[in-house]
């Protein structure tokens, strides 16, 4: 009994140091909260928020991009603040008249509902008077416009690739295919040799199926008719987006497509399969290449564009922004922020070695020579190869995470399995996607396409 | 004039002893209650969830009831969902929580104990990581099965089947969360006087007597009220999914609060996702006052 | 126990087999993860189950260090206890009002605290994070305190209720008849009574404060003060993640809850072997 009680008067006593001590863990560098003003002498801090990062990407981030920054800019100093699920938390924190200085955000169709809210900055001037819009590729600028103003400035793009094993291919006397022909007799002598032709998994992250569906459209229905049906002027329905679904199954139910299977692996088990040489390729986005760079020691790997699906069709580079960086509207330093954006797009030599260790490529023209010689040659062929696309733009597909608003991209990436598994037709699959399209279009939520 | 006064200080009294539950009562509808009530407010606009609600009135209602085609599966998987919880943890960590508890020497008790409550403290996160590697089609259990000569069994894709992934996903939701339930059987088991057994077992009562006869009877409040909570609970229920299978393959796994998450946070439906809460909220309650009659029956048979 | 009839030898053997399997079964995959926290992480990208080529420690020197790990286990341990205290003072008291005392909207409140246990988190941490962000408490340990004691004072409440109602009346009595006031009653009466139930509620919490991440990672979110849960992310990259690391940042999780287990055993195995009603 006293033994009891001695412990409840601690249980007691330290509730009351805890609402004593309530204010105790209280820091400073909490979310806009600036320390004080520029021009007083203080430093002024500003929360640049973005997706979470391993300390090797924080490093890099702050050697080629916010230290240069804060060195240029006495009196402001700009702070990385990187969370977990970090579009969630941005969320609520914006939602609550809140929030960093400086956000990431997953891509434009993301951005356009903060622009409902009016919770991001209109960079439209911002764009025109720094002539940045003379430096950023116009697809990429383009896809951040709602209602015809700039609200977001691209960060980084990306295109979906066809990797493979070049060991293995020249081993068993492979090509790697630029046409659906080469790619069945392919892909029929890779299931001969008792391996995956392409490795792919989606279990633990379903937005990863809307990568093969935009290399369906990409490379089945071609550039010219997903621009169309982005802009409304044709519809999912039409038959050759039907056929291009069909396609995609075929090579699913052929088992190209990891072997039946890639609904029941994640991701990372794809990407084993392919480090393990179980898989001779593997489909998935040019983000890979610092991963790849780092993981795949055993073996030389290279990738190219996924093969043309229909004759008529060049095959295509699905191109994208990886994601985008927008103004708080309620931060007190918009010229500061608009400064720090800037600031990544003015000295291509510091990017350019940036690049070579294994950051993503900024949307704009780095001449080759500046990147160090000592870069990773696959990853230099890989990014000449997405900047040659650049220069016509008929071998530039579009991804769905750039270009398709959310609730579309949502019932894409859900639905799709259930064509793989036979719950679904692909018409039904297309009427819904048409149906949920036709709301957002009306409700203004696509991007500019062009 | 005596008797009143008296009256009068039982019944201050007994006013008085609302001091006791006043202040947690207050607390939690301040922090929990006032917030909430203005997101159950949102569900009558259309709001992304970030700014500039616009009122809509009933729309999302009327639409979750006649538009939306998850919706039913969501519903239909999170009810197979809630009577797996309500069932099966249940009756294990029941027997479970009598045998261990029979179990003499401490240390050894103590070692069970630890055991099978360790899986819920582990993050799901992780361990829906280390499930899902063991449900891998090419090195997981498959490859187990496959030695053994059970082909059948190692075709199994169990994160890829419609039929079988929202319980293996279950399997792996109950190996995490029974030792929980297990943890406040023991509890309870611990409130029950040992001089019944004896008295009992003196007139000769057998285990299984004494198990109906004392156990059962000293834990049913216990057992009601963790079968309101997992009622509840499983009806929230949202981590191993969202880490293991998204919802996915299709929408096999897809459960209430994914839905919402998906309405919510993906889709950029705020306003739509409260108005599933709401009906969230409603099935609560009606499972709620059900629970409370059954209360009360059993307490009052106690 | 003693006159209870011993199981007989076939019945022991059955039930100790289960009990072994089942501590087995549990076990398993947490023998996996270990093996796994000894592998690197190339290893284990290229096949994600198997035995270490060279087993070591280093992921939990490196996951110590790298995730500031001495750093998060204060500030998880701050928290943690905070919120016993509050959880078990004010729903020890509001259980011993509802089980014990005739106050007026007994099952009033009873019900509101079911409900008040079911509410998710989506349904107010927007409205929350804009009063806290307006009295300054956003980046403070006091925001998710006040958080957790609040989300976990109903089902703290009504566990402790179900346990006191089992609790025979007449010891309260005695204590009334001997002078002692409500209060003094259930000070020095039904606690003490209750102790296997309140340690029982300070595990339970302790591991929710533990684990918690959706509140501890939108309200904090400044290094210095984040908790142990949100410390794995430190290893998740935008587009790979260190899993051995990962993994590794499990098992170090795991530690604190072993140890408050085996020092909370002392009042289990205690009320277990006397029997709560004699105190």
């Amino acid at each position: 009994m006293k033994y009891s009680r001695k412990a409840l008067a601690i249980l007691l006593c330290a509730g009351l140091a805890a609402s004593a001590l309530a204010g105790c863990g209280k820091s400073n560098s909490g979310t806009s909260e600036n320390a004080g003003d520029g021009k007083t002498g203080e430093t002024v801090k500003l929360i640049w928020f973005t997706e979470q990062m391993d300390d090797v990407q924080h490093a890099r981030w702050m050697k080629y991009v916010v230290t240069p920054f804060n060195e240029a800019n006495p009196g402001y100093e700009v702070e990385i603040s990187a969370t977990a699920d970090y579009e969630q938390v941005l969320k609520v924190q914006m939602a609550a008249k809140n929030g960093p200085d400086i956000c990431n955000m997953g891509g434009p169709t993301i951005t356009s509902e903060y622009v409902k809210g009016d919770k991001v900055l209109d960079l439209t001037n911002y764009v025109t008077e720094s002539g940045l819009d003379q430096v950023i590729f116009q697809w990429a600028l383009d896809s951040c416009k709602v209602d015809g103003k700039i609200y977001s400035i691209p960060n980084s793009y990306e295109a979906l690739m066809l990797w493979y094993n070049v060991d293995m291919f020249e081993e068993n006397g492979w090509t790697a295919p630029t046409n659906y022909e080469e790619l069945k007799s392919l892909c029929n002598a890779i299931q001969e040799k008792n391996l995956i032709p392409i490795a792919f998994g989606t279990s633990d992250f379903k937005a990863i199926n809307e990568q093969f569906v935009s290399v369906a459209f990409a490379d089945y229905a071609g550039r010219d008719n997903v621009v169309k049906a982005l802009n409304g002027e044709m519809k999912w329905t039409d038959p050759i987006f039907q056929d291009s679904i069909d396609c995609l199954n075929t090579m699913w139910q052929n088992g190209w497509i990891n072997d039946k299977k890639s609904h029941a692996i994640s991701d990372e088990d794809s990407n084993a399969l392919f480090y393990s040489q179980q898989a001779a390729m593997r489909m998935t986005g040019t983000w890979q290449l610092g991963t790849y760079a780092n993981q795949i020691k055993d073996f030389k790997y290279d990738a190219v564009p996924f093969p043309s699906l229909r004759e008529g069709v060049p095959p295509t580079l699905p191109l994208g922004a990886g994601g985008v960086i927008a103004i708080n509207a309620n931060t007190k330093y918009p010229d500061v922020c608009w400064k720090f954006i800037q600031s990544m797009f003015d000295n291509k030599e510091l990017h350019a070695q940036a690049v070579a260790e294994g950051a993503q490529t900024l949307p704009m023209d780095i001449p080759e020579e500046l990147y160090p010689d000592t870069m990773n040659p696959v990853d230099k062929t890989i990014i000449g190869m997405l900047e040659e696309t650049q220069k016509d733009l008929s071998a530039a597909g579009h991804v769905m995470w750039t270009y398709w608003p959310a609730e579309t991209r949502q019932y894409m990436m859900d639905n799709i399995e259930k064509i793989y598994l036979g719950e679904l037709t692909s018409k039904e699959y297309l009427e819904k996607t048409q149906e949920i399209f036709d709301k957002e279009l009306a409700d203004g939520k696509v991007p500019v396409v062009s | 004039m005596r008797s009143s006064l008296l009256k009068n200080k039982s019944e201050l009294k007994r006013w008085a002893g609302l001091l006791f539950v006043l202040p947690a009562f207050i607390y939690h509808f301040i922090v929990v209650i006032v917030p909430s009530i203005k997101t159950l407010y949102l569900s009558f606009f259309d709001w992304n969830g970030i700014g500039n609600p616009t009122f809509i009135g009933l729309d999302n209602f009327i639409e979750m009831f006649t538009a939306d085609e998850v919706l039913p599966v969501a519903l239909k998987n999170t009810t197979v969902w809630t009577l797996w919880f309500v069932t099966v943890p249940i009756i294990l960590s029941l027997f479970v929580a009598v045998w261990v508890s029979g179990v003499k020497r401490p240390k050894v008790q103590m070692f069970y104990r630890t055991t099978y409550f360790l899986p819920y403290v582990l993050s799901a996160a992780i361990a829906g990581k280390i499930w899902s590697n063991f449900y891998n089609p090419y090195y997981g259990f498959s490859t187990i099965f496959k030695t053994m000569g059970l082909d059948n069994l190692a075709e199994v894709m169990w994160l890829g089947d419609s039929k079988i992934a929202l319980f293996s996903v279950i399997f792996v939701s109950n190996w995490s969360w029974w030792g929980f339930v297990m943890v406040l059987f023991v509890s309870a088991l611990q409130q029950i006087d040992p001089a019944l057994y004896e008295a009992a077992s003196i007139d000769g009562a057998g285990r299984v007597k004494l198990f109906w006869h004392i156990t059962i009877p000293g834990v049913s409040p216990t057992i009601v009220f963790i079968v309101a909570m997992s009622l509840m609970w499983s009806i929230l229920s949202f981590d191993f999914v969202w880490v293991m299978t998204m919802g996915g393959p299709g929408q096999a796994t897809e459960l209430l609060s994914t839905w919402i998450y998906k309405n919510a946070f993906v889709n950029y439906r705020a306003g739509y996702a409260n108005a599933i809460c709401v009906l969230q909220t409603i099935i609560v309650m009606v499972i709620f006052f059900i629970n409370q009659f059954v209360r009360k029956k059993v307490e009052e048979a106690v | 126990m003693s006159t209870v009839k011993k199981r007989g030898p076939l019945l022991t053997a059955v039930v100790h087999t289960i009990l072994i399997f089942l501590a087995a079964f549990q076990l398993f995959p947490l023998v996996v993860l270990f093996i796994n926290t000894l592998r690197t992480d190339a290893e284990i990208k290229q096949t994600p189950l198997g035995f270490p080529e060279h087993a070591s420690f280093i992921n939990y020197a490196e996951t110590w260090m790298k995730g500031s790990y001495a750093v998060a286990f204060r500030n998880s341990i701050f928290i943690g206890v905070c919120v016993i205290a509050i959880v078990i003072v004010g729903a020890g008291l509001a259980a011993y009002g509802v089980a014990r005392l005739k106050i007026p909207g007994r099952n009033f409140f009873i019900g509101y605290f079911m409900m008040g246990m079911s509410f998710p988190a989506f349904m107010f941490i927007v409205p929350l994070y804009y009063n806290f962000s307006e009295i300054g408490l956003v980046n403070t340990h006091a925001s998710v305190i006040i958080i957790y004691a609040a989300s976990y004072i109903p089902f703290s409440m009504l566990l402790i209720r179900t346990f006191l109602v089992g609790i025979p009346r007449e010891l309260e009595e005695a204590g009334k008849i001997d002078g002692c006031s409500e209060f003094g009653v259930f000070l020095h009466v039904t606690m003490p009574l209750s102790l296997p139930i309140l340690a029982t509620v300070a595990l339970i919490v302790f591991v929710w404060c533990w684990n918690e991440f959706l509140w501890a990672n939108t309200f904090l979110t400044v290094d210095d003060i984040r908790t142990v849960s949100t410390r794995f992310y430190k290893f998740v990259g935008e587009w790979s993640r260190d899993l051995a690391k990962i993994y590794t940042a499990g098992m170090i999780a795991l530690g604190p809850i072993i140890i408050l287990y085996l020092c909370l055993q002392k009042s289990f195995i205690e009320g277990l072997t006397q029997g709560g009603v004699k105190g």
